[in-house]
């Protein structure tokens, strides 16, 4: 089983200051996966994926395709196949569009075929990012510019997509089709470690649910395993 | 840029042959801002570091120029060359503080940087203390006596340019792309392995680099430079320059240049108050051209934008 496994996280403990925001949470996702951090507002999730990333100071032992990352400085994690798409999108908003998902391709920059070729492989997946590629990504709606997010992170080829929030301030209509989009992604071969709010359709696509509250997971499981009355009480925090 | 190229073999390259050398000496003082300016640039709008000590560059690079040919004789291209390097050693000594540090902070930060620049270079016996240095020569290139404001022009025009081909080159790179990103979000930035450590020193490197032999060039060609010269005030000029003439672009840059050290001169000849003439077209300049005043040249869109 543990090799089926391309991230294993070990009492992971993040702090902001004398505020323990993640508590010592272990969790892992399996190759191929879909997994989601569900949770209400401050209960932990972003910054479990800020850790993961190396964005933030943390504890505990990190281990991403048997290789241990808990102290790998935070430029090179996307090196290794792990990358985040942040929270509230962070696309470059005086960049075109192209210029966006080529910056999505850093870590592959010498290789200018493989780019190409993602290139493509993402406007196959969004259509609406060729028909703009010259335009500035400032300039896009809030749909198009989770894409291009989305888009972005897919540049460099990652094994375990981090995203965080992609449904943050989009229509219903949108919601739908980004996790659309997420489910063609992961069918292509890449794990998805999703962190959300919306938890019905987090649920939707995912084969394993964590449910954090004050830091901690207070449900875990496969999603079809999950009492939904109990998930509702946990997620108001009753 | 592309579309202002013809401004240089029109403009700039005959302009000694109108032959007002007071004129051209006054256009070389602006090529020596200019280049100084596109060093804050480099820092403000590429990399999005914001540094109000500037100066402190344009200083080290005038007297590590100046003392190295006044009192070692060493020649003025080789002491060109290490005033650009010892400069940028220090830029990115300064550029340290800017890993922990942003936006207001750095800007503080910045400000220390400069007025304690400022402080030391006053204090020691080699830089001549508060009174300066004097009689620093001009310098002589292999064929040419550049005491000729023609020679210096062009020799300044020439550096600008190359300054212009190798930004222009950067800023189609990968290099230049993930400083962009470093300016626009550095969450992103990083998340995507843009080592941040290594693009914020290279950042405050070449604006240190370009600043201090715009500090060398201007040492010698006023002949006379003193810790006053070097005050926060020049930081701030800097700054203004680039957001006057129109940032991230070189052109922009030059005309803001222009405008700063330019205007003082066109107008000397009048009884009126520089500063209320510079204070009034500033504040006209912001609120009509708020990206600087290379929108002129764009002026139609203006008008475009207003019909629909």
């Amino acid at each position: 089983m543990a090799t089926d496994r391309i991230l294993e996280v070990e009492n992971l403990t993040v702090k902001y200051g004398p505020i323990e925001a993640v508590r010592g949470t272990n969790f892992f996702v399996g190759n191929q996966e879909v997994v989601s951090i569900l949770g209400a507002n401050g209960a932990g999730k972003s910054s479990t994926l800020k850790a993961l990333a190396g964005l933030i100071p943390h504890e505990g032992r990190i281990t991403f395709l048997s290789k241990d990352i808990s102290r790998t400085e935070p430029y090179k994690i996307p090196y290794l196949g792990l990358t985040l798409c942040p929270e509230r999108r962070g696309i470059f908003p005086d960049l075109s569009v192209e210029d966006n998902l080529l910056l999505g391709a850093y870590t592959i920059r010498k290789n200018k075929n493989l780019i190409k070729g993602n290139i493509k492989k993402v406007y196959a997946l969004f259509q609406r990012l060729e028909e703009r590629k010259r335009q500035l990504a400032g300039t896009l709606s809030g749909g198009e510019q989770q894409m291009l997010a989305i888009g972005r992170a897919l540049m460099n080829d990652p094994k375990l997509l981090m995203l965080d929030e992609p449904s943050l301030g989009l229509s219903p209509k949108l919601v739908d089709f980004i996790f659309d989009s997420l489910k063609t992604i992961n069918k292509s071969g890449t794990a998805i470690l999703l962190v959300e709010q919306n938890a019905m359709i987090a649920m939707e696509i995912s084969n394993r649910i964590y449910v954090m509250q004050n830091g901690k997971f207070a449900i875990s499981g496969n999603t079809k395993d999950v009492d939904f009355q109990t998930l509702k009480m946990k997620y108001l925090g009753v | 840029m592309k579309k202002y190229l013809w401004f240089i073999p029109f403009v700039l390259v005959p302009l000694p042959f109108l032959g007002y050398p007071f004129l051209l000496s006054i256009f070389v003082l602006i090529g020596i801002y200019t280049i100084a300016a596109i060093g804050m640039d480099v820092l403000t709008t590429w990399a999005g570091q914001i540094s109000i000590g500037n100066a402190a560059f344009f200083a080290v690079g005038a007297y590590t120029s100046a003392i190295l040919v006044v009192n070692f004789h060493v020649p003025f291209l080789i002491a060109f060359l290490i005033s650009g390097l010892f400069a940028m050693i220090i830029g990115i000594v300064v550029g340290l503080p800017a890993l922990r540090v942003s936006g207001f902070y750095l800007a503080v930060v910045t400000m220390a940087f400069g007025i304690a620049v400022q402080q030391i270079i006053g204090v020691f016996q080699i830089t001549g203390g508060y009174n300066g240095i004097r009689n620093i020569p001009v310098p002589s290139f292999w064929i040419f006596k550049a005491s000729n404001p023609v020679y210096q022009y062009y020799v300044v025009l020439t550096i600008i340019f190359l300054i212009f081909i190798v930004l222009s080159r950067i800023s189609f790179s990968k290099s230049g792309l993930a400083l962009f990103a470093m300016r626009d979000s550095e969450i992103a930035a990083r998340a995507f392995g843009v080592n941040l450590l290594k693009y914020k020193l290279a950042a405050f490197a070449a604006s240190a680099a370009l600043t201090g032999l715009a500090g060398s060039l201007y040492a010698s060609a006023i002949g006379f430079i003193s810790p006053s010269q070097f005050d926060l005030t020049l930081s701030l000029d800097l700054l203004a320059m680039v957001i006057v003439g129109g940032a991230g672009s070189v052109m922009g840059v030059m005309i803001g240049a222009a405008f700063f050290v330019g205007l003082p001169f066109l107008l000397s000849g009048y009884n009126i108050s520089i500063t209320i003439i510079q204070g009034v077209a500033l504040i006209v300049i912001l609120l009509f051209l708020p990206k600087g005043l290379l929108q002129i040249f764009k002026i139609r869109d203006l008008f475009k934008k207003k019909v629909i």
